[in-house]
C-alpha cells in the first residue's frame, strides 16, 4: 500500500521546490546534532571535555564506557528498564483501548461522570502525587519491585490515553457499527471485528506516549526502589553523573548514549510498521 | 423488546467490564492519591513525618500567593509559545516529508531524535549549548557575527523562559510531525492531485487546501500537547531549576520547590489543589463565553 | 517489705552487672553498657543497618572497613545523588522506613529533628571513640564542629543530635599563567583581592567562580564572620550596620568586576569547565571532589591561596560547615547499637584521615594533618584559622526564607539591581523563629 503512495508522489516530486530539501534537511542537522555531539564526547577522556567542549577526541577510546559498566551494572539496569517499559506500553494501549471503547460505544450507568473524572485528575500537578502514590504502594507491599513502577506508571498514561481511543472510537462512523449489528453481532464481536483492526493509529499514539513516560521517568523510580538489582536507567544515569568529579564525564555520556540509542533503534526498526499503522486508518478521517 | 433490552444489559456490563482494570488503576494511584494529597493540605507538614492540621490556612495563603499566579502566567506563555511553534513547524515538516523528497525515510528518523532523546540528556546537552561563554550556540553567533544575539539564554532573567520554551519546542516538533504526517498520509490524494493540476502554489496548496483538512488532527495535537505542558516538570527543572530569580518556575515547579525544597509539604498540596482548580476554570471558560454568545442570541431574537 | 526485697534484688542485679562489666573491661576499653543500654563490645552488636549518604567518595570498601571490626554486622550502602536526596528523604521518612545511619543537612536536618525522627547522640558522645587519642567519642571533635552541626536545631533539653562528618574549608585555586601573564600577584588583602579583579577583568578573563547555584552565598557567610563576629544573636536586627556591611562587601566584590551576570545560576561543573578553559582566573572551592577534577583536566600551572580576611580582621575564620554534612541515627533504628557504633567508624581518626589523603577531605576531627600535596596546603591552613560560629551572631534562615534569599536577594545584590541597604531589608522575615 505504501508503494502505491510513492508511485502517485512521484508527480508530485517534480514540483517540490528546493527549499523543501534545505529546510528539512537543515532541521534534520539541528536535530541530530546533539546526539552526535554526546556520542563523540563519550569518547573522549575526562579532562578533555571539560576544557574544551566541542572538541574531537584526541584519542577516541572506550575508558568511559568500561568505567561506566564496572561501578555501575548498566545491563542489568537496561533489562529492568526494558521489561518495565514494554509492560506500561502493553497494559497501557489494552486498558485505554478497554475504557476508551467503552465510553465510546459501551454506555454504562455513569460513563460520563466516569470518563470526566479520568480528564479531571489530570488538572492536579504531578508533585502532588508523588508521596502519596508513595505511600499507598508501601501499602499494598508492591514498593521495590517492577509492579511498584509499573501500576503507576500504566496509572500515569490513562487520563490521555483514554481520552485519545474514545476520541479515536468516536469518530469511527456509525455505519460501520450499523453494519456490524445487522449480522446481529455482539457487542464483543463488534469490536474484534471493527473496532480492533481500525485501532492502529490510536494504539501506535498512546503506545508512544506510554514508551517515553515509562522510559524515562526518574523521580518515582528513585523513590519508590532501594535495591541495586531493580534500578532503571535514568538512575544509573544520575548516579554516574553525582560521581562526575570522581570518575569524569565520560562515563555519564557513555550511559546516556546507551540510554538513547536502543530507543532510537527501536524507532528506526519499528518505523516501517509505525507508518503502517498509521496509514490503515485510511478508512477513517485524520 | 425483552432481547434488546437483555443485549443493552449485556453490552453495558461488558462496558463495565472493558472499562474496569482502567478504572482500578485510576483509582488506585490517582484518586486516592488525590484524596490523601487533600488530606495533607490541611495541614502543615513537612513531609519528614510531622502532621499538625491546620485546616484551611494553607488554601487562604495559597489564593493570596502572588508566586502561584505568577507560575501559573508562565506556564501560559511557556503552552502557548511552544503549542504554537511546534505545531507550525510540525506542520511544515510533515507536508514537505509527505512530498517524499529523496531520502524521506532516513530525514523522518533524524527528524524523531528530539522527541526519544531521555530528558536528563537532554537537557544536559542544552544547558552546554546555550552557555553563554562556551556555548555552541553563542560561538556559532559570534562567528557570523550576530554578536547582539548572543544573549545570556537560559542564565539572564529576561530571556530563561523564552529560551527554555524554544528548548520544549526542539523536543515537541517531532511528536507534532508524527502525528500530522499520520494525518496527511490518510488524506484523500486526488483532491491534492486536483489542486496541483488546476496550477495552485507550492504555499497555496499547503495553507489553503491541506491545512484545512488536517484541522482536526491539528486541534487533536493541540489539546494534548497544551495539556501535557501545563504538567511539564523533568526538562523546565533540569535546564534552570526554576532560576534565574525564579524566571521559570511554572506551576509543577512551583508545587515541587513548596514541598521538596522549602518541606512546607502541606502547603505545596494546597497550592496544587488550587492550581487544578484554576485549570478546571481555565478549561471551562471556552464553553462558559460560547454558552453566554447562545444566550444573547436567544434573548436578541426574542 | 516487699519494697525492700525489691530494692535488694536490684542491688543484686546491679552488683552482677558491675562485675560483668569488670570482667570485660579487660578486653575493651569501654564498659560494654552505656547508661542508655546501648551495647559498644564489638562482639555482641550483630545485625544489618542501611547507610545513606550523597557523598560520592562513600565507596563499598569504604563501608566494609567496619566489618573488620565488627564482622557480626552487615552494612548496605545506599548511594543517592545531592539533588533528589532530600526528595528521597523524605518518602522514606513517610513511610516510617529511614536508614539506621545517613547523612543530612540543612533544611532536611532541620525537619527532621523537627518530625522527632532523630536519635539523641548525647550518651552515646560520652562513650569512647573508635579510635585515636580522645577520650570520648565526643571529645573527638572539633568543639565548633561539633556545636555548629546542632546549632540550627533544637537543643534546649542538652540534646545532640547530629555528629560532623567532614569539614568546609575554602581556599582559591587560581591559574598561575594567567596571573602571570597579566602581571598580578596572590592577594594578601582585600584591597588587593579587588584590583586583581579589575585587571584580571580589563584582560578579558572572568576574575573569579561564583557557582551562584550552590556556593554564592560563602561570601555573605565569610563577610559577617568579620564583621558581625561579638555581637549577640538576641540583639539582632536587619537594620545593623554591621549586617549591612556584610552585603556592602558582596557589592563591593560585584563592581569591582569580580563575576561576570551569568554566573548568579553556574553549577559547580560550569565554573569547572570555565576555569579548565583558562576563562576563569580563580576558582574558589572547597578540596574534595573538585580538587582532584582540576588537578586532572589543567593544562596549565596550579597555585592555591588562603582567602584574605574581607573586612581585614585575621586571622580571618573559615566556613566550616555547620549543618551542611551531619551524620545522625534515625531514632527508630531497630539497631541502635550497631548504627552508632558505625557512626563513630566513620567518624574515627583512621577513616577521616584515610578520607583526607586520598580524597582531598577535611576532617572534623581535632587532629592535625599535614598533606603531602602543596595545592591542599591552602585549604589546611585556611582550616587552621578555625571555623565560623555564625549562630553566635546571626539567627539562622527559615527553610522557605534561604530559598528567598539565596534564589531572589543575593543574585539580585550581585547583579547590582537592588543595594545592600534594600537587600537587609528584604531579608526581614527570613529567619527562623
Amino acid at each position: 500500500m505504501a508503494d502505491t503512495i510513492v508511485r502517485s508522489r512521484t508527480r508530485l516530486r517534480r514540483r517540490v521546490p528546493r527549499a523543501a530539501s534545505w529546510v528539512l534537511w537543515g532541521y534534520g542537522v539541528i536535530s541530530i546534532y546533539p546526539l552526535v555531539w554526546l556520542v563523540i564526547q563519550s569518547f573522549r577522556q575526562d579532562g578533555e571535555i571539560l576544557r574544551s567542549p566541542w572538541g574531537l577526541p584526541a584519542s577516541p577510546n572506550l575508558n568511559g564506557y568500561l568505567t561506566a559498566f564496572q561501578t555501575t551494572p548498566l545491563a542489568q539496569y537496561f533489562l529492568n528498564s526494558l521489561l518495565v517499559t514494554l509492560s506500561v506500553v502493553v497494559l497501557s494501549v489494552v486498558c485505554c483501548a478497554g475504557a476508551g471503547y467503552a465510553f465510546s460505544r459501551l454506555r454504562f450507568p455513569g460513563s460520563n461522570a466516569v470518563f470526566a473524572t479520568f480528564l479531571g485528575v489530570l488538572v492536579v500537578p504531578a508533585p502532588v502525587l508523588l508521596l502519596p502514590v508513595f505511600l499507598i504502594s508501601r501499602d499494598l507491599g508492591i514498593l521495590n519491585s517492577y509492579v511498584g513502577l509499573i501500576g503507576p506508571y500504566v496509572a500515569g498514561t490513562l487520563p490521555i490515553g483514554v481520552y485519545l481511543m474514545k476520541t479515536h472510537f468516536d469518530a469511527i462512523p456509525d455505519s460501520f457499527v450499523e453494519a456490524a449489528s445487522i449480522d446481529r453481532a455482539s457487542p464483543w464481536q463488534t469490536f474484534r471485528m471493527v473496532m480492533l483492526p481500525l485501532i492502529g493509529p490510536a494504539a501506535a499514539t498512546v503506545a508512544v506516549l506510554a514508551f517515553m513516560a515509562a522510559w524515562n521517568e526518574y523521580i518515582y523510580a528513585l523513590v519508590s526502589i532501594h535495591s541495586p538489582e531493580l534500578f532503571t536507567l535514568p538512575i544509573g544515569i544520575a548516579d554516574l553523573g553525582a560521581k562526575k568529579f570522581i570518575y569524569g564525564y565520560a562515563p555519564v555520556f557513555g550511559a546516556m548514549v546507551l540510554t538513547a540509542l536502543p530507543v532510537y533503534i527501536a524507532f528506526v526498526v519499528a518505523q516501517r510498521s509505525f507508518i503502517q499503522s498509521l496509514t490503515i486508518g485510511g478508512g477513517v478521517k485524520g | 423488546m425483552s432481547r434488546i433490552a437483555s443485549e443493552r444489559r449485556r453490552s453495558r456490563l461488558l462496558g463495565l467490564l472493558f472499562a474496569a482494570p482502567a478504572i482500578a488503576l485510576l483509582f488506585l494511584f490517582l484518586i486516592w492519591p488525590i484524596i490523601t494529597g487533600i488530606g495533607y493540605s490541611t495541614t502543615s507538614a513537612s513531609g519528614y513525618g510531622d502532621k499538625t492540621p491546620v485546616g484551611a490556612d494553607n488554601y487562604v495563603r495559597a489564593i493570596q500567593d502572588p508566586d502561584l499566579y505568577a507560575a501559573l502566567g508562565r506556564n501560559i506563555i511557556f503552552a502557548v509559545i511552544v503549542v504554537v511553534a511546534s505545531i507550525t513547524i510540525g506542520f511544515v515538516l510533515a507536508y514537505f516529508l509527505y512530498m517524499k523528497i529523496r531520502g524521506w525515510r532516513a530525514l523522518q528518523v533524524l527528524l524523531m531524535v528530539p522527541y526519544i532523546m531521555p530528558v536528563v540528556v537532554t537537557a544536559l546537552l542544552w544547558q552546554f549549548m546555550l552557555e553563554p561563554e562556551n556555548g555552541l550556540v553563542n560561538a556559532a553567533l559570534r562567528a557570523v557575527h550576530l554578536n547582539a544575539l548572543a544573549g545570556p539564554w537560559l542564565t539572564g532573567e529576561g530571556t530563561a523562559l523564552g529560551t527554555v520554551s524554544l528548548v520544549q519546542v526542539w523536543v515537541t516538533v517531532p511528536f507534532a510531525m508524527l502525528l500530522i504526517f499520520g494525518a496527511l498520509i490518510a488524506l484523500d490524494h486526488e483532491v491534492l492531485e486536483a489542486a496541483e493540476i488546476d496550477g495552485a502554489g507550492t504555499f497555496t496548496r499547503m495553507t489553503r487546501i491541506v491545512l484545512p483538512m488536517v484541522r482536526p488532527t491539528i486541534v487533536l495535537v493541540a489539546v494534548v500537547l497544551s495539556v501535557q505542558l501545563f504538567r511539564s516538570f523533568d526538562l523546565v527543572y533540569l535546564l534552570t531549576r526554576g532560576g534565574p530569580i525564579n524566571s521559570t518556575t511554572i506551576a509543577t515547579l512551583y508545587v515541587f520547590v513548596q514541598g521538596f525544597i522549602n518541606n512546607e509539604y502541606g502547603y505545596a498540596n494546597a497550592v496544587g489543589i488550587v492550581i487544578g482548580a484554576v485549570l478546571v476554570a481555565l478549561a471551562l471558560l471556552p464553553r462558559l463565553f460560547s454558552r453566554r454568545a447562545a444566550f444573547r442570541e436567544k434573548a436578541n431574537h426574542g | 517489705m516487699k519494697f525492700q526485697f525489691k530494692r535488694s534484688r536490684a542491688a543484686a542485679a546491679l552488683a552482677i552487672v558491675t562485675v560483668a562489666g569488670l570482667a570485660l573491661a579487660g578486653c575493651s576499653t569501654s564498659t560494654s553498657t552505656t547508661s542508655s543500654g546501648l551495647t559498644t563490645d564489638p562482639t555482641q552488636i550483630k545485625g544489618s543497618i542501611t547507610f545513606s549518604t550523597w557523598w560520592a567518595y562513600a565507596n563499598q570498601k569504604l563501608v566494609d572497613g567496619f566489618s573488620k571490626e565488627y564482622p557480626n554486622v552487615k552494612v548496605k550502602l545506599d548511594f543517592t545523588a545531592i539533588d533528589t536526596y532530600p526528595t528521597k528523604l523524605q518518602a522514606l521518612a513517610s513511610s516510617g522506613d529511614l536508614p539506621d545511619v545517613f547523612a543530612a543537612q540543612n533544611a532536611s536536618l532541620v525537619d527532621l529533628q523537627k518530625a522527632g525522627q532523630l536519635y539523641n547522640l548525647k550518651d552515646a558522645l560520652a562513650t569512647a571513640p573508635y579510635d585515636g587519642k580522645a577520650k570520648t567519642w565526643g571529645g573527638s571533635f572539633n568543639a565548633s564542629l561539633l556545636k555548629g552541626a546542632n546549632a540550627t536545631l533544637d537543643t534546649s533539653k542538652g540534646e545532640t543530635w547530629g555528629v560532623p562528618f567532614n569539614a568546609i574549608s575554602v581556599a582559591s585555586i587560581y591559574n598561575k599563567d594567567i596571573f602571570d601573564k597579566v602581571g598580578i600577584k596572590v592577594p594578601t588583602t582585600f584591597a588587593e583581592l579587588l584590583s586583581n579583579c579589575t585587571a584580571l577583568k580589563d584582560a578579558g578573563y572572568i576574575p573569579m567562580s561564583l557557582t551562584g547555584a550552590v556556593w554564592g552565598t560563602w561570601w555573605t557567610s565569610l563577610a559577617w564572620d568579620q564583621t558581625m563576629n561579638g555581637e549577640k544573636v538576641a540583639d539582632f536586627s536587619v537594620s545593623d550596620p554591621n549586617y549591612i556591611k556584610g552585603f556592602q562587601i558582596v557589592q563591593k566584590m560585584a563592581k569591582a568586576g569580580c563575576w561576570t551576570d551569568s554566573q548568579v545560576t553556574t553549577d559547580i561543573a560550569a565554573e569547572t569547565s570555565l576555569f579548565l578553559q583558562k576563562k576563569t582566573a580563580q576558582f574558589v572551592s572547597v578540596p574534595e571532589n573538585f580538587l582532584a577534577s582540576v588537578v586532572k583536566g589543567a593544562d596549565f600551572k596550579l597555585g592555591t591561596y588562603v582567602l584574605p580576611a574581607l573586612d581585614g580582621k585575621d586571622p580571618n575564620r573559615i566556613l566550616g560547615g555547620g549543618n551542611a554534612n551531619v551524620l545522625v541515627v534515625n531514632k527508630a533504628s531497630k539497631n541502635l547499637s550497631a548504627a552508632v557504633a558505625f557512626a563513630k567508624y566513620l567518624t574515627s581518626t583512621k577513616v577521616e584521615t584515610d578520607l583526607a589523603s586520598s580524597q582531598f577531605t577535611i576532617p572534623s576531627l581535632d587532629i592535625n594533618l599535614s598533606s603531602g600535596n602543596p595545592l591542599m596546603a591552602a585549604y589546611l591552613e585556611a582550616a587552621g584559622h578555625g571555623f565560623t560560629d555564625s549562630s553566635t551572631y546571626l539567627p539562622n534562615f527559615s527553610t522557605a526564607g534561604y530559598t528567598t534569599y539565596s534564589t531572589e536577594i543575593f543574585p539580585n545584590l550581585v547583579l547590582g539591581k537592588i543595594t545592600p541597604e534594600q537587600a537587609a531589608q528584604q531579608t526581614e522575615g527570613l529567619f527562623q523563629k
